[in-house]
């Protein structure tokens, strides 16, 4: 299978501290690749670097080929790479239809004058756009919360948001950041149900940060093991629930 | 060239106090208080009340004048200001109600003034040549003054515990709260010493200008951008910037044209923030903070 | 009929006002740029139309003649020339403001835009050759030549930018700039460029701020730098947040509250004193309700509304 991302040996110094000391990491289309670590690891520093928040110090990221290590987010995403984020941030005084409609790309109300002239077609993109969006939020549990406002939502539910938003922006990879931190058993498999079907049904790869063992040994091939910034190991769940240096440093839920 | 000197030292004297109590009211409190302008002006109005009502001697009405300008400050910072930050609400929201504040003491001092301009009551000087430099008593004594103001408040950040207190709670203010430093009281600390140089810079403007309603408000932009170029979070830079503006000021009245003085000041400022935003001896990004977020929460 | 007179008169100006509070909203209630320089805006728009319409002797200062000069060719167009230069300056000016201001955080902003209004000022206080300095431009023509009508252009053109406002909120670009208000790195990370989305939001709102100058400037017949002070920028601010920052109904009722009953409503309240006294105390009053509409209800009267899909759709 071809490789879709990788990232050669990235260095980030904060101050005087390596958040990230020569990681590395590649991905395979179609994969649901896990990246597991202890807190202060660096998974989310490197969610934060590939998705263009911060430039690394040191090494390139490559995504369908293209470098795009030094892009800006919002560059990084109309290539098809989109990332969520490890707390929840809602557009809180937006309802949720409307962070959710935030995120299609390419659409017509985008530029100030289209918005007040090309009324036809800005009604039809968003009419399309909300069917979609429609079957999405009932799948996540959402619907019912609709015309709510995001900051008004629990938990969980600004989690599922979250990923809601994320998955109508179409990616081609989209990085989770603990997807079910804070999920209930029920929200749990719906979101594990939720990303195998896409992965099935729209070939979107995903890399997820997690800490529950049961969706990363149940879903997720392969597995990279961070460690202050490092790779400690990679391989399929077996290899790495039996790994020496692996069970040493961390494991468990 | 020597008309530069004299003109550029006395702008600068005038300018700096403030921009250095901006500064820091801004550095400790974190928050933008725009009523200074405004505060600025109660300072010269105070003083011109003992100096000119009360026939007393200038230096005197300076002090009385300083230590009710601080006084007012705090009453504003209790009944407005406080109640604000407890709410935790967001820097913007508490600008806005200074400008807002602000527009109401303007207007009291309008009322119980009048809109014409006023002048001190002080005796008339003779100017003397010191140097290159061709300066009456008052203007000497104005810079003299500005200088060794400064100079003390540099010493009193540097080596005394209020001055510790101060970097402390501006560095990091949840873990001076730990420590048990109280913040309030620290922001009340500053405000006072913040009112009492406004106060100071609106009385030199005073003596080398006139005194009207609008004064302080119009000289807040400019003292802002002593704070740009100098660099917001750095007091030095407040009177760095000072000195830079000033001397572009006087060097654009001089050479250029002398309406154009303040607009060499708002070229200046937008001059650093294309060039190095965060001011010639500052470190803080004043950019939009687009990143800053995340180097707060850097787990996983 | 007195009395009609001075109801259309304030009509107008809250009408222009409006205009203003609504421009306002694109900028600090859709998208969280506050702009301290709305006077400045306002007056660009104001002077652009004046210069085209107003009378080439006038322009040319024949009382200061020699003095300045004055600026050559006869101009004198007709409105529709002035209101398309009003938006087109207020646009340009807008746009290179925008580059080194907007990417400043919302509170440098703030004091930067403030500076830039006094900027202006200066610049129509000083440019005599443009703008005949602290003389003013007069005799500016009214488009419709009676006052009535021209307060139904005035309404008319409200009702385009109201329509213009709420459109922008129903749709993506308006869905951007929220999101832009809410939260830049989301909105980012979903694709969207934060400073396109800025400076449109500010070119935007700086057109419309154009729009209402040129209107006043029709309407007032003469125009002084002296009247674009930053009291006025003040009173836009106090009448959004109090009537609702982000509902463009909140906005109208806080134009028609403050500016209609305090800046006009009052004028006929006996004079306590000098004739600096009323206007300086209802500044004070309205300084005053600011500041405690931003303490206990800092949505204002008339706050946002969630907005539902099905109505939406």
């Amino acid at each position: 299978m071809a490789t879709i991302f990788n990232a050669n040996d990235i260095y980030l110094y904060f101050g005087g501290i390596k958040a990230l000391d020569g990681f590395s990491i590649e991905l395979d289309e179609k994969t649901i690749t896990a990246i597991i670590g202890p807190n202060g690891a660096g998974k989310t520093t490197f969610f934060n670097v590939a998705g263009g928040i911060y430039p690394a110090d040191r090494g390139e990221i490559y995504f369908k080929g293209e470098r795009i290590d030094g892009l800006r987010p919002d560059q990084i995403c109309l290539k098809g790479l989109t990332r969520t984020f490890q707390i929840a941030r809602e557009l809180g005084e937006m309802t949720v239809w409307e962070n959710v409609m935030l995120a299609p790309k390419n659409q017509v109300g985008e530029k100030a004058f289209s918005a007040l002239l090309k009324w036809g077609a800005v009604k039809s993109q968003e009419k399309g756009n909300w069917q979609k969006i429609e079957s999405l939020l009932n799948d996540m549990g959402l619907y019912e919360e609709r015309n709510e406002l995001a900051k008004n939502l629990s938990a969980g539910k600004r989690k599922m948001l979250e990923i809601s938003r994320a998955i109508m922006t179409e990616p081609e990879l989209l990085m989770l950041d603990e997807p079910t931190a804070g999920a209930t058993v029920d929200e749990t498999k719906a979101i594990m149900k939720a990303i195998e079907r896409l992965r099935d049904e729209k070939g979107i790869t995903f890399l997820v940060v997690e800490h529950k063992m049961e969706v990363i040994m149940n879903l997720c091939n392969p597995i990279y093991v961070m460690y202050y910034g490092r790779n400690l190991a990679n391989g399929d769940p077996e290899t790495i629930q039996t790994d020496k240096r692996v069970l040493e440093v961390y494991l468990g839920g | 060239m020597d008309e530069l000197l004299s003109y550029g030292l006395l702008t600068f004297a005038t300018l700096a106090l403030p921009a250095l109590g901006l500064c820091l009211a801004i550095k400790v409190t974190k928050y933008f208080n725009l009523t200074y302008g405004d505060i600025i002006t109660a300072g010269a109005f105070l003083t011109l009340l003992c100096n000119l009502t009360f026939g007393l001697p200038m230096v005197i009405s300076l002090i009385i004048g300083m230590t009710f300008t601080a006084a007012f400050g705090v009453f504003l910072h209790k009944t407005i200001f406080k109640p604000l930050m407890d709410l935790k609400v967001n820097p913007l929201t508490l600008l806005v109600v200074s400008l807002g504040a602000g527009f109401v003491v303007r207007n009291l001092i309008l009322i119980g003034w009048g809109p014409q301009p006023f002048q001190f009551s002080i005796p008339l000087a003779r100017a003397k040549h010191i140097g290159p430099l061709f300066l009456t008593t008052n203007q000497i004594f104005i810079i003299l003054t500005c200088i060794l103001v400064a100079v003390g408040v540099f010493l009193m950040l540097r080596y005394t515990q209020l001055g510790r207190l101060m970097r402390a709670t501006s560095d990091n203010p949840e873990l001076s709260e730990i420590r048990g430093i109280s913040i309030e009281r620290v922001y009340v600390y500053t405000w006072i010493i913040a009112c009492a140089l406004a106060a100071m810079g609106g009385v030199f403007m005073g003596v080398l200008g006139t005194i009207k309603s609008g004064m302080g408000m119009g000289v807040l932009v400019t003292i802002f951008a002593c704070l740009i170029v100098g660099g917001i979070d750095n007091p030095y830079g407040a009177v760095f910037g000072a000195l830079i503006i000033a001397f572009a000021m006087e060097a654009t009245a001089i050479w250029i044209s002398p309406p154009y003085k303040v607009i060499a000041a708002y070229l200046l400022m937008i001059l650093i923030l294309l060039v190095k935003p965060s001011g010639l001896l500052g470190g803080e990004k004043i950019q939009w903070k687009y990143f800053l977020g995340f180097l707060r929460s850097r787990q996983s | 009929m007195e009395i009609f007179s001075w109801i259309l008169t304030i009509a107008t100006i809250v009408a222009i006002y409006s205009i203003l509070g609504l421009a306002l909203n694109i900028h600090f209630g859709y998208t969280n740029l506050p702009n301290f320089g709305i006077a400045g805006f306002f007056a660009v728009g104001a002077y652009a139309s004046a210069i085209l319409t107003a009378p080439h002797r006038f322009r040319q200062m024949e009382i200061f003649a020699g003095f300045a000069g004055g600026m050559p060719g006869r101009f004198e167009y007709p409105f529709i020339v002035g209101i398309i230069a009003a938006i087109v300056f207020a646009a340009i000016i807008g746009f290179l403001i925008g580059i080194p201001l907007l990417r400043l955080r919302e509170d440098y902003l703030a004091v930067a835009s403030i500076g830039v209004a006094e900027a202006i000022h200066y610049f129509a206080l000083n440019e005599l050759w443009l703008t005949t300095g602290s003389a003013g431009i007069r005799l500016i023509p009214m488009p419709t030549g009676n006052r009535y009508l021209f307060f139904i252009l005035v309404l008319f053109i409200l009702a385009i930018v109201f329509w213009i406002t709420q459109r922008f909120y129903r749709t993506h670009i308006g869905r951007v700039w929220r999101g832009v208000r809410e939260d830049e790195v989301i909105t980012s990370s979903l694709g969207k460029s934060i400073f396109s989305a800025r400076m449109w939001a500010w070119v935007v709102g700086c057109a419309m701020m154009g729009v209402a100058g040129s209107l006043w400037a029709h309407y007032a017949m003469a125009i002084q730098p002296g009247e674009f002070v930053p009291t006025t920028t003040f009173l836009v601010w106090i009448f959004v947040m109090v009537g609702g920052l982000r509902n463009n109904w909140g906005i109208l009722f806080g134009a028609v509250l403050i500016i209609g009953f305090f800046e006009q409503g009052t004028r006929f309240l006996p004079a306590l004193g000098a004739p600096y006294i009323m206007p300086a105390v209802r500044h004070i009053i309205v300084g005053l309700l600011l500041i405690l509409v931003i303490r206990f209800r800092p949505q204002g009267a008339i706050p946002e509304r969630a907005a539902r899909i099905e109505a939406h759709i």
